[in-house]
């Protein structure tokens, strides 16, 4: 129950975040330099959320996964860079997590 | 009749839903997974799914909730998380200006990540067609979202183990990123919010992302001059 609860008021919370700078206070009303730099807001936020999760992932690895997630990474943005094909990126994330976690290393 | 202009919308957001439905299905059923473990119930789990629609946010009050944290604690530490889809509402908030106000207050609850980022690809899509498009976009992909969960809470025990899947996640957010590397101010904010992400998640990972979002925007407003 308590998990229900803390979850519906998080959803709330999150609700309101939402709809804060388009429904409450139009973000026509911030400062313009604010508006022009989100304009980054993509590319700052994508490699933010990666960096994040590239941290968890590499925190307890061994050597050797260390060095494959990371030429892993480096490799699909090198190809999505190239290819602008997302799926192509997912499917070698898929190609990456089997070679870490089922290939005789 | 359906006409193309009606369907088109709908048929993008599809497109779209599927280019990223592996990366975003391999964290939900990572995340449905965890849940299961953690002893959350299904009910709460998939109710929280499309309530918070967010994965980081959710397994954070998931996690806090089973180390036995305090409510307040639980709800304000995975709303911080949360906290970029202020930028978002933003960065957004353009194109939701001229749309009825039930769609401004609605459909909001659509935006994620991906929903954010896929639609800044659609920016022809104005008016009728980008509330086609945005409804879709959202609805398909919270489709993907609260299957892929229920996947992982429903067949987790079942299911092989595989630690790194989340790294699908992050293999769809590498490709979604680099084609967008284009320019220098981009290369700076992705450069500094990627690194100020990293230092700041070692100390407070809820602050990561927040914290690397805003310095990579003002890096690259600085780098624009």
């Amino acid at each position: 129950m308590t998990a229900l609860l803390a979850l519906l008021a998080l959803g709330a919370i999150s609700w309101v975040l939402r709809i804060t700078f388009i429904t409450l206070v139009p973000a026509d009303r911030l400062p313009a330099r604010l508006r022009d730099g989100l304009e980054y807001l993509a590319p700052a936020v994508l490699s933010s959320i990666i960096a994040v999760e590239l941290m968890r992932l590499v925190h307890d690895a061994e050597p050797l996964d260390l060095t494959i997630l990371l030429a892993g990474a480096a490799t699909i943005g090198w190809i999505a860079r190239r290819t602008r094909n997302i799926s192509l990126a997912c499917g070698l994330g898929v190609a990456v997590v089997l070679i870490l976690d089922y290939a005789p290393l | 009749m359906r006409t193309l202009v009606d369907s088109r919308p709908s048929e993008l957001a599809l497109r779209d839903t599927a280019s990223v439905a592996l990366g975003l299905g391999a964290f939900g059923v990572t995340l449905g997974v965890t849940m299961s473990a953690l002893g959350i119930g299904a009910l709460p789990g998939l109710i929280g799914a499309a309530a918070v629609y967010g994965g980081s946010a959710q397994l954070t009050a998931v996690t806090l909730i089973h180390a036995g944290a305090a409510f307040l604690a639980v709800v304000v530490s995975a709303a911080i998380v949360n906290a970029r889809m202020l930028l978002y509402g933003a960065s957004l908030s353009p194109r939701f200006s001229d749309q009825p106000t039930w769609f401004r207050w609605l459909a909001p609850q659509f935006i994620i990540d991906q929903t954010y980022l896929l639609s800044g690809a659609r920016s022809e899509l104005v008016g009728r067609a980008f509330r086609r498009y945005w409804g879709s976009l959202g609805a398909f992909i919270l489709v993907v979202w609260c299957g892929s969960i229920a996947v992982g809470m429903l067949a987790g025990p079942a299911l092989p183990d595989l630690p790194h899947l989340t790294f699908v996640g992050t293999a769809m957010f590498l490709g979604l990123l680099a084609p967008r590397l284009t320019s220098r101010p981009a290369v700076t904010a992705a450069l500094t919010g990627g690194l100020v992400a990293a230092v700041v998640a070692l100390v407070r990972p809820e602050l990561g992302i927040l914290c690397g979002a805003m310095s990579g925007v003002i890096a690259g407003s600085a780098a624009r001059r």
